[in-house]
């Protein structure tokens, strides 16, 4: 072999290490892509993680979860993220390591909890969300949501009816970083704010939370003496809200609406306190997301990625037909 | 060529050989995941423009449902008879819940109207039996009983809600105000709607018809 020769060998071969090398990436990234478990898993291990349990809504939630995994065969244990997406992500480690096989989510915020996600499908353990969504399509495996949206533009209307066309109202939303909050509230002003006779004097956030409800209602009752009713986010801070009103003496003047169906205020429904709620049905997306991860260890693939829950309004006039987190069949 | 200085090359290969293969020049990603990926990155960011995606939605695939629309009288009496079994039949749902979405059509005569709507009779009575909605108008009756939501599902919840607050607007824009200005009681009209049954086992007459199309007879 002369030198030429050798060179253009060499370069041959430097060159098809190169175009080798590009080779194509699984990523790993498509959504419901196979995972390291090839066998059914008959009595798996399922972690509920839940992003707060200061609020009966999502300990129902949370519970019903673990519930329905047990009764279908499965060892499940509650995690509680405290509403910290930090707290969520540690807690995600100590699952990934512990070994559970599957995880239903309640997600504290819609994009900083897809990192830990993506961590779980890497290592091969699948993530079905509830409640709430996290933006992007390629990491969970499915995703049950309520239709906030449409449940408010329906609560709204009702509002309208009972409010008027005209008055001062403020508005109490939820956790920012929730797309919950952002549906919620769009779905509400998407109806509200075609009626120019109805101003918004006040919109402030009590992070879902009823005692932070409360203090945030005080200090627009204190500014806005006038207002006519408060729309709330979620109905722990509409009873919250409600306490506040309550105290105030103005329970005949400001209309308190809620949003979740939490049985406490379904209650209030009843008792002509609180003027109305969406129904989300908790218990029917928990127990759903406890029998798609049931079905991923049968060895199912094929989910919805995201799959909308219905919402239903609930008023006095039709209160007596809900109840436990649900309607009464 | 000496022996050393093949040696060399040979090395010197094994290494730019080597680190090629951990470190390419290029990265070639399949394009199922690539695709996928830079779709809901591109639909989940901001989602794409409401306005724009609406009016083509509104042209490709709105208007071109209503040849599946089905009519309204066999609807209402399957509504009343059997509500769970009409939904299976006549309707479309997008996830859980009781109730479904409906793209209907029929004709009717006016009988009322309302600063919000405008009644119909289908029958040869004069109680209404559907309401076509004139506005303001709400909800997702436009988007998931038209077939749309097949189209967006993949698309944010924020994006999909704006995509309905547009399709609405549309028909505030396109269809209601001819309906507002030409409806007469007693007067016969045929329409093409969506309408949305929430608790089907609690459904009484008349309708709620977010319409797509109008008709003057």
């Amino acid at each position: 072999m002369n030198t030429h020769q050798a060179k253009r060998g060499f370069s041959t071969i430097l060159f098809l290490c190169m175009t080798l090398g590009c080779g194509s990436t699984d990523d790993g990234n498509s959504p419901n892509s196979a995972n390291s478990q090839t066998e059914p898993i008959e009595k798996g291990r399922i972690a509920v993680v839940v992003s707060t349990l200061d609020n009966p809504w999502f300990v129902v939630l949370g519970e019903t979860a673990r519930e329905r995994a047990e009764e279908l065969g499965h060892e499940a244990a509650i995690f509680d993220s405290q509403n910290d997406v930090e707290k969520e992500a540690s807690t995600f480690d100590t699952i990934i390591s512990s070994g559970y096989d599957a995880i239903l989510l309640n997600p504290t915020d819609a994009e900083a909890s897809i990192a830990n996600v993506r961590r779980a499908k890497e290592s091969g353990v699948p993530v079905f969300c509830i409640d709430r969504e996290i933006n992007a399509n390629d990491a969970a495996v499915s995703q049950m949501l309520s239709d906030n949206y449409s449940g408010c533009v329906e609560l709204a209307q009702y509002f309208i009816e009972v409010v008027g066309e005209e008055g001062s109202y403020a508005e109490i939303l939820g956790l920012s970083g929730d797309n919950n909050t952002t549906n919620r509230s769009q779905g509400f002003h998407s109806v509200v704010d075609r009626y120019p006779g109805l101003k918004m004097v006040a919109q402030q956030s009590a992070d879902f939370d009823r005692t932070k409800g409360m203090e945030v209602m005080e200090t627009i009752l204190q500014g806005h003496p006038d207002i006519v009713a408060v729309f709330c986010g979620n109905d722990a801070m509409a009873m919250g809200a409600y306490q506040a009103v309550e105290s105030a003496g103005k329970q005949q003047q400001v209309k308190v609406f809620g949003f979740d169906g939490a049985e406490d205020v379904v209650r209030s429904i009843a008792a002509g306190k609180i003027q109305a709620t969406a129904m989300q049905f908790p218990k029917k997306m928990a127990r759903q997301a406890a029998e798609f991860a049931d079905s991923w260890l049968s060895g199912a693939r094929e989910f919805e990625q995201k799959i909308p829950v219905a919402v239903e309004l609930v008023t006095p006039d039709n209160v007596e037909q809900y109840g436990d987190y649900g309607a009464k069949e | 060529m000496k022996r050393s200085r093949l040696a060399k090359w040979i090395v010197g290969l094994l290494f730019a050989g080597g680190l090629l293969w951990i470190v390419p020049l290029v990265h070639i990603s399949s394009l199922v995941s690539s695709s996928s990926e830079n779709s809901s990155d591109a639909a989940d960011s901001d989602g794409p423009n409401a306005t724009k995606l609406a009016e083509i939605l509104w042209d490709e695939t709105l208007l071109a449902s209503r040849d599946k629309a089905h009519e309204a009288a066999a609807v209402l009496q399957a509504l009343e008879s059997q509500p769970e079994k009409a939904g299976e039949t006549y309707g479309s749902s997008a996830g859980l819940g009781r109730g479904f979405m409906l793209l209907l059509r029929g004709s009717g005569t006016i009988v009322a109207i309302q600063r919000s709507h405008v009644a119909l009779a289908i029958g040869d009575n004069s109680e209404a039996d559907v309401l076509i909605l004139t506005g303001p108008l709400f909800g997702n009756a436009l988007r998931d009983g038209s077939g749309i939501a097949e189209e967006v599902k993949l698309l944010s919840s924020q994006a999909k809600n704006r995509l309905s607050e547009e399709l609405n607007r549309l028909v505030e824009e396109r269809v209601t105000p001819a309906l507002k200005q030409e409806a007469e009681v007693g007067k016969r009209l045929r329409f093409v709607g969506c309408a949305e049954v929430k608790v089907p086992s609690r459904f009484k007459r008349p309708l709620k018809v977010t319409p797509v199309s109008i008709t003057f007879e």
